[in-house]
């Protein structure tokens, strides 16, 4: 990790953009080799023809020279056939190396991932009898009430430098600091721990749901939870529970409003990119009726257009679903990769806002919003429609979303942000997706999760990897020129407002 | 394959001394091209691998790179002995086109 504490992996740095390199390099040495051997077999067709035979009927010593020569050239201990052979080895082991490092890369995470889980099969299994003390323990201690204080004060605190700290409003949220939160914080002091803790997750619910031995009650809910192998499955197995609880449900129907747009400047770099997501959470942070989705374009010198569409996060922590589409509930099924009345408010955005198709689109998003920029980039019928070509997240989990390599992904990440972790999955390292993780707290302090998460502090995260140095940043900056301020360009903004309907709230 | 080597013809009947020039002029050609391809493998070394492995390899790389050389000296040669052949049998008379 460098002096500004930024710890890049991915893009055009990372190992798998090495792994690139390593195929190019052995592609590059066999054409060589095919390029020796055809020029070996030039020079003996130049050389060795009939007619040159002719010639040693006045000349038959020079000619016997000639002949041993281009022998020698072309298939001499030095000469072209036996050095292309050895180039087309070489670039072969080169393919094969490459193969090799992704395989065995391929074989250890599967190997962790199933170590991962089952130890989750076989903790949710023992975890049965345990089951009323922790219910009673979470119940009689306020874990739920803690954990939903601070994060909703995070992200609220996060709309604007003006609106006051979100850890402040976060910690002073339940007056004290309670067990839940400080459990939060620990969990957030060992982030590494947490993503293994969140990859065998699934496993603790499988094991939950599939006792040992079988509990004929539990046959039902076994059948159809189906086998959890991610969170996604184990997302969407609480998801289903949405058909009988409340909270969970997820109406996805929303209405939006197209508000009066007005002239910007273009984002001047990442930083204003992130500060344009922060103006998406409401100043108030109590006035969470509705969402606001914002789509800037901006207008090249050359008249080219490109669009930056702007995603907050979760701003209510409500048990029902209410009118604010970013909530609980969408939480839940973004991670499940299901519908949700978040995702229909952005996609509703980009139509309202009349993004045509063919132009290049950015996708920024904070916490659940860059749950949404990530699955919107990999929704093939999305990318249909509109060109999605960059995606940035702060604090996301996103490394279960399939997002094509031919997107440039940017995900920041705090290591004492829990969000982040939640999908129990590093993100892939490819020369198209860069990750950048900085831990905020002190070694050997306690971390604060709540502040972690928060919005401002991201900015100040993300203006350090508008000045970094390190080659995936540098690479994924260069790209971003036309949604950026520059002479010339122009910059118009648009909000849309967003309301679930058909949920009965008012 | 390169520009010279496609346009490669094969020395047809009545061949003398300036068409076995005109060879070695062409054969000096695919010499350069052997020359051009082995600096396309020595970029090769380039590649961002460390290792023990990768020291194997960068080694390897190099040996060929200095056999992709050697090869080019040696269709070199080929072109030279062309020319020295050419002389031979404008010594020896055979000049039905005349010079």
């Amino acid at each position: 990790v460098p002096g500004d504490g930024l710890d890049v992996r991915g893009g055009a740095g990372g190992v798998d953009a090495r792994l690139d390199d390593l195929v190019a390099a052995g592609s590059l040495l066999r054409r060589c080799a095919a390029e020796l051997a055809d020029l070996a077999v030039a020079l003996g067709r130049l050389v060795c023809g009939p007619a040159m035979q002719l010639t040693g009927l006045p000349a038959p010593v020079t000619l016997a020279e000639v002949d041993a020569r281009t022998l020698a050239a072309v298939a001499g201990p030095h000469g072209l056939l036996p050095v292309a052979a050895r180039l087309e080895a070489l670039g072969t082991a080169l393919g094969l190396v490459a193969g090799a490092y992704r395989g065995s890369d391929a074989v250890a995470a599967a190997a962790v991932h199933e170590a991962e889980l089952t130890a989750g099969v076989v903790a949710g299994r023992l975890a049965i009898p345990l089951l009323p003390g922790l219910i009673g323990y979470a119940t009689g201690t306020g874990v739920g009430s803690g954990i939903g204080a601070g994060d909703s004060g995070a992200h609220t605190g996060g709309g604007a430098g003006t609106r006051g700290s979100g850890a402040e409003a976060g910690g002073g949220g339940g007056g004290t600091v309670g067990p839940g939160r400080r459990l939060f914080d620990l969990m957030a002091g060992h982030g590494d721990v947490m993503e293994h803790v969140m990859a065998a997750a699934p496993g603790f619910l499988d094991g939950m749901v599939r006792p040992w031995p079988p509990v004929p009650a539990s046959f039902g809910i076994a059948v159809a939870a189906g086998p959890l192998r991610d969170v996604p499955d184990a997302a969407a197995l609480v998801g289903r529970f949405g058909r009988i609880v409340p909270g969970l449900s997820e109406p996805s129907r929303v209405e939006v409003r197209l508000n009066t747009g007005r002239e910007v400047r273009p984002p001047r770099d990442l930083a204003d990119l992130t500060g344009r997501v922060a103006s998406c959470y409401p100043v108030d942070p109590f006035a969470t009726g509705t969402a606001t989705v914002r789509v800037d374009q901006v207008i090249g010198p050359g008249g080219r257009r490109a669009w930056v569409v702007a995603v907050p996060g979760q701003q209510q922590m409500s048990l029902h679903a209410g009118s604010n589409p970013f909530d609980l509930a969408g939480d839940v099924h973004a991670m499940a990769r299901q519908d949700t009345a978040s995702r229909q408010t952005v996609l509703k955005a980009m139509e309202v806002a009349g993004i045509p198709r063919g132009e290049p689109v950015l996708i920024a998003g904070h916490s659940q919003g860059g749950m949404i920029a990530a699955g919107l980039a990999a929704d093939p019928a999305v990318r249909e429609r509109y060109r999605i070509t960059h995606v940035l997240t702060v604090g996301s989990p996103i490394g279960e979303y399939p997002v094509p390599d031919d997107v440039q992904v940017l995900a920041v990440e705090h290591t004492d942000d829990v969000v982040p972790r939640l999908d129990g999955r590093a993100n892939p390292d490819r020369a198209g997706w860069v990750t950048v993780r900085r831990t905020l707290h002190v070694p050997g302090m306690p971390a604060d999760a709540v502040a972690a998460h928060d919005l401002d502090r991201y900015r100040q995260t993300v203006a350090l990897v508008d000045a970094s140095d390190d080659p995936s940043l540098r690479a994924y900056r260069a790209g971003l020129e036309p949604f950026l301020d520059r002479p010339g360009a122009q910059g118009w903004s648009n909000e849309v407002s967003a309301r679930r309907t058909g949920t009965g709230a008012p | 394959v390169a520009s010279a080597g496609a346009a490669v013809t094969t020395a047809g009947p009545g061949v003398d001394g300036d068409q076995l020039r005109q060879l070695a002029v062409r054969v000096t050609g695919l010499a350069e091209e052997v020359r051009a391809a082995g600096v396309r493998v020595a970029t090769a070394s380039g590649v961002r691998w460390r290792s023990v492995a990768a020291g194997g390899f960068r080694a390897r790389l190099a040996e060929q790179t200095v056999a992709v050389r050697r090869a080019a000296v040696a269709v070199d040669d080929v072109a030279d002995v062309l020319r020295g052949h050419a002389r031979a049998v404008d010594a020896a008379g055979l000049r039905p086109g005349g010079r």
